[in-house]
């Protein structure tokens, strides 16, 4: 009884140390890619700010921030981009009266509109035609005297004849306006801006029709890229005659 | 606030602002990428003007015009009837939808405040004309008789048809507005028995004026009241898991985004209540789901919901760029190279052309292939490195710095924007600029009030010819004394012409001066902003329109004397407003062009620093290679390079020849008769 006691002391310290002279086990792999872990993350650190304290002027900034104490908020991609990269959105109000003054004017014109109907017995109508099948009309407004009485909308076409404006006016001499840009539907790079301006007499009590044909036929988008030659020819035609 | 918690915040209503102007309505205030709480504490800092509240339709003025005109025998004699005004609606209409709006107004003015109106008032006709005059004039942007006009008509039954779509026209008007709670105000009769549709819509707006307060809860309490039969349910329960996901409540978010993103989940009208607007919004539900796997490291999850994003999306490139960054960070790099292969199949222009640059060179890098990786940064410095430059100096050109805004804006081509730089360069620059929808809203107040000022100029021009007219009813509008063309507002336009085009050349030189200091260019500089500091006082001394004094009185020539000088005080005022207006525009132009400079600085920065480590990778891979060839292995490229084989062409063969001969093998039938 005594020898096995003996034994199983003696026995004890040498399988501690067989224990303690084992290699030792690697780290633990991570099981699961999709859990936040470090390895997810190839470079924890953030980016040093682009005008750093350090007074650094090349595009490498300044020396790299210390290394902070891992922690995942910490653990973003370089490649995300930075928070003031985003619009702060601090859009300004408009200024306070912007609402008032423009319904006060959207009324006076109205009115004046309103009252002009029934004072001028006079009247012009403007017809718009576009031709030109490459051509495409970026913007586009028509303007009577001193201000605008159409602007056209996004995708303005008018390849069929289409009415623009038909309103009362004072008999005599009026300034009819065309302001159009276009742009080639072959290669949006070539456009051309054209303003126009007509002077035409309305005759008391009658109906003037002016009809406005828009005309491109224009070859520099295809041919200048090819051979570097090439033409612009636009034309704008105001036919204007008296509705019988 | 995280990055992707920004993205989805931005990508709700920054990227995707213009698409959806409608679906989103007053966006701006929804672009604080700072947070909520940010948002609100820079409000409360700033002294908010008070908006005005007002119903006047400014009709009282009209129905003197009347009067007076019954007074001169000048008013319509013929007495309105339900036909004729049916007539006159039609071609109303017809007006509206040709865009001649100004013209629908001037007539809808006309039949509405007259008194030969109030017996038709309630009829179904009178009713639709009040509505569409209500409706044009809030289109136009005048708020204030819009709604005079719309909630008139809130005082019927909810089930008829004008009370409904006055319903819908406040709400859109509300959306577009600076001052949507107003249009509330207005709203705040529409009882809980209203139709699904109309009281969602309510609810909606409810939710984005609350949001806009900064209260979060009410906004999400309105939100969750918005039915599936309402055009905004999309909206509203996007917005609900947006706010979700901002206080970090992922689980809830996710869970609202699926509603939307998942057809199973998708209430079955909604789509069809929705419309078009509702597919844009399952889109950017589907990018946020993405967003919010991605931030909790869910890559896999993230890739499907990238991967939901259809071929025909708007948002495709994005979702491809996101997919390929989360694959990155998953150390997936054949996941993230097929999605970069096809984010470059698509061959469009996107504002990740610069990000999906870097990320391309980093995953080569990740790869080991360091002389492409190398080879692909330096491509990205060449290019990008005078974009920013450019981004840099355009800053201190306003004119330069709208006229690219606003041709990103637009759709139109940066190159033929008149920028002074090369056409790759001025087209890199449009692809990258990412403009805030603010910018947008901006740019508009600015449209409608030059809008409305040129209107006024013909206005004041028709006030005199109308007074001349009572004066002498024989005159006829004489001959312009000016050449056409000539008035002091086109010089001074041209001359502002010029000098922006001067600039343009000044620019073109110093590129070509590649940094160097000229003194003639110095000169020039000097010169020019002398010539610009004059073409400013030449604006500023333009002389007002005059006024036509007359005497006033209740009168035809008398009202029509009171409106000439409230015509000139109107304009004057709106000359002011719009040095206001135009300010905040450009101020929103140069921060859209300072967050590029600070983007492309951070990814120029990252692409000097990738380019050091190709060097030390190049480094470490030959280390290794000595390494093996110390201990007698030799890489695998000089393994390859000893096999005889690949030296040989298709037409050559081995001497002499090693191989097997077969007694039996066909070798043609070259001697065959």
């Amino acid at each position: 009884m005594r020898i096995r006691y003996a034994l199983v002391a003696t026995a004890l310290p040498l399988l501690s140390l067989v224990a303690f002279a084992q290699p030792k086990r690697a780290a633990k792999e991570p099981e699961d890619r999709g859990s936040p872990s470090k390895a997810d993350k190839p470079e924890a650190r953030p980016e040093a700010a682009p005008n750093s304290s350090s007074g650094a002027s090349d595009d490498l900034g300044g020396p790299p921030p210390k290394t902070a104490p891992s922690s995942e908020a910490s653990k973003l991609s370089p490649l995300n981009p930075e928070g003031n990269e985003f619009a702060d959105g601090g859009v300004q109000p408009p200024p306070v009266e912007y609402d008032k003054l423009l319904g006060d004017i959207a009324a006076l014109r109205s009115r004046v509109s309103a009252v002009t109907t029934t004072l001028f017995a006079s009247k012009v109508r403007v017809v718009i035609e576009t031709r030109g099948s490459d051509a495409r009309v970026a913007s586009f407004s028509v303007t009577l005297d001193d201000g605008v009485v159409f602007t056209a909308p996004d995708r303005f076409v008018a390849e069929d004849e289409r009415t623009v404006y038909e309103h009362s006016v004072a008999p005599g001499h009026h300034v009819l306006g065309v302001d159009v840009e276009r742009f080639d539907t072959r290669n949006k790079e070539y456009r051309t801006w054209q303003s126009s301006r007509f002077s035409l007499v309305i005759p008391e009590s009658k109906l003037v029709d002016a009809h406005l044909i828009i005309q491109d036929s224009s070859d520099m988008a295809k041919d200048f890229p090819d051979d570097q030659d090439g033409q612009y020819d636009l034309r704008v035609r105001l036919r204007a005659r008296v509705e019988k | 606030m995280t990055v992707a918690v920004r993205r989805i915040r931005s990508g709700s209503v920054g990227l995707v602002a213009w698409a959806l102007g409608a679906v989103l309505g007053f966006a701006a205030p929804l672009v604080r990428a700072q947070g909520a709480s940010s948002a609100a504490a820079s409000d409360a800092a700033l002294p908010k003007p008070v908006a005005v509240d007002s119903l006047d339709t400014r009709g009282a003025s009209m129905r003197a015009y009347q009067a007076a005109l019954d007074k001169q025998r000048l008013a319509a004699s013929a007495p309105l009837s339900i036909q004729r005004l049916r007539d006159d609606l039609s071609d109303i209409e017809e007006k509206l939808s040709s865009g001649r709006r100004d013209e629908a107004i001037g007539d809808l003015v006309y039949i509405v405040e007259s008194p030969r109106f109030d017996p038709f008032k309630t009829s179904d006709e009178g009713r639709a004309a009040v509505y569409w005059l209500g409706d044009a004039l809030g289109r136009g942007g005048a708020y204030q008789p819009a709604r005079g006009y719309l909630s008139s008509l809130l005082a019927s039954a909810p089930t008829d048809i004008w009370y409904r779509r006055a319903v819908h026209s406040l709400v859109d008007i509300a959306l577009e507005s600076d001052e949507p709670q107003l249009m509330l105000g207005d709203l705040k009769g529409v009882g809980a028995d209203a139709p699904d549709e109309i009281t969602g819509d309510v609810q909606y707006l409810t939710g984005r004026v609350a949001e806009r307060e900064a209260k979060p809860d009410d906004a999400l309490q309105a939100y969750a009241r918005v039915s599936e039969k309402s055009r905004f349910w999309a909206q509203a329960t996007y917005l609900s898991g947006v706010i979700a996901v901002e206080r970090k409540d992922y689980k809830k978010g996710e869970a609202l985004f699926c509603k939307v993103a998942d057809p199973k989940q998708t209430p079955k009208k909604a789509p069809l209540f929705g419309g078009t607007d509702f597919f844009q919004v399952r889109d950017l539900a589907r990018l946020g789901l993405g967003r919010v796997a991605h931030e909790q490291y869910r890559f896999d999850d993230a890739r499907y919901y990238y991967y939901l994003v259809p071929h025909d999306s708007d948002n495709l490139p994005e979702a491809l760029y996101e997919t390929a960054t989360t694959r990155y960070e998953a150390k997936d790099y054949d996941g993230a190279r097929q999605s970069i292969d096809e984010l470059k199949r698509l061959k469009l222009d996107n504002a990740y052309e610069d990000e999906t640059y870097i990320l391309d060179a980093y995953i080569d890098l990740a790869t080991c292939r360091f002389p492409q990786a190398d080879g692909k940064l330096n491509a990205f410095l060449r290019r990008y490195d005078p974009v920013r430059d450019v981004a840099r100096r355009l800053t201190s050109d306003d004119v330069a710095m709208k006229k690219l805004v606003d041709a990103v804006r637009s759709g139109a081509d940066p190159a033929s924007a008149g920028l002074g730089v090369s056409e790759d360069t001025a087209r890199a620059l449009g692809a990258l600029v990412r403009v805030d929808s603010g910018y947008g809203r901006a740019a508009r107040r600015l449209a409608e009030l030059d809008h409305q000022q040129s209107g006024l100029r013909r206005a004041m021009g028709d006030l005199d010819q109308a007074t001349e007219r009572l004066a002498s009813p024989k005159a006829v509008r004489p001959q312009s004394t000016q050449a056409l063309g000539q008035t002091d507002l086109d010089k001074v336009e041209r001359i502002e012409g010029q000098i922006a085009e001067l600039k343009r050349l000044l620019r073109e030189a110093d590129s070509a001066s590649a940094g160097k200091q000229v003194a003639d260019l110095d000169a020039l500089k000097k010169e020019l902003e002398a010539l610009q500091i004059r073409a400013r006082a030449a604006r500023a001394a333009l002389p007002p329109p005059s006024t036509k004094q007359g005497p006033k009185g209740d009168d035809l020539p008398g009202l029509l004397a009171t409106d000439r000088e409230r015509a000139t005080a109107l304009y004057n005022d709106a000359q002011k407003l719009r040095a206001e207006v135009e300010a905040q525009e450009l101020a929103l132009a140069k921060d859209t062009l300072v967050r590029l400079d600070r983007r492309l600085s951070r990814l120029l920065r990252r692409a000097r620093l990738g380019r050091i480590e190709t060097v030390l990778g190049k480094k470490r891979s030959l280390e290794i290679e000595v390494e093996a060839l110390s201990q007698g292995l030799l890489p695998q490229t000089i393994v390859d390079s000893l096999d005889a084989a690949r030296y040989l062409g298709d037409d050559e063969e081995y001497w002499p020849f090693e191989g097997e001969d077969w007694s039996d093998e066909y070798v043609g039938g070259e001697n065959l008769k």
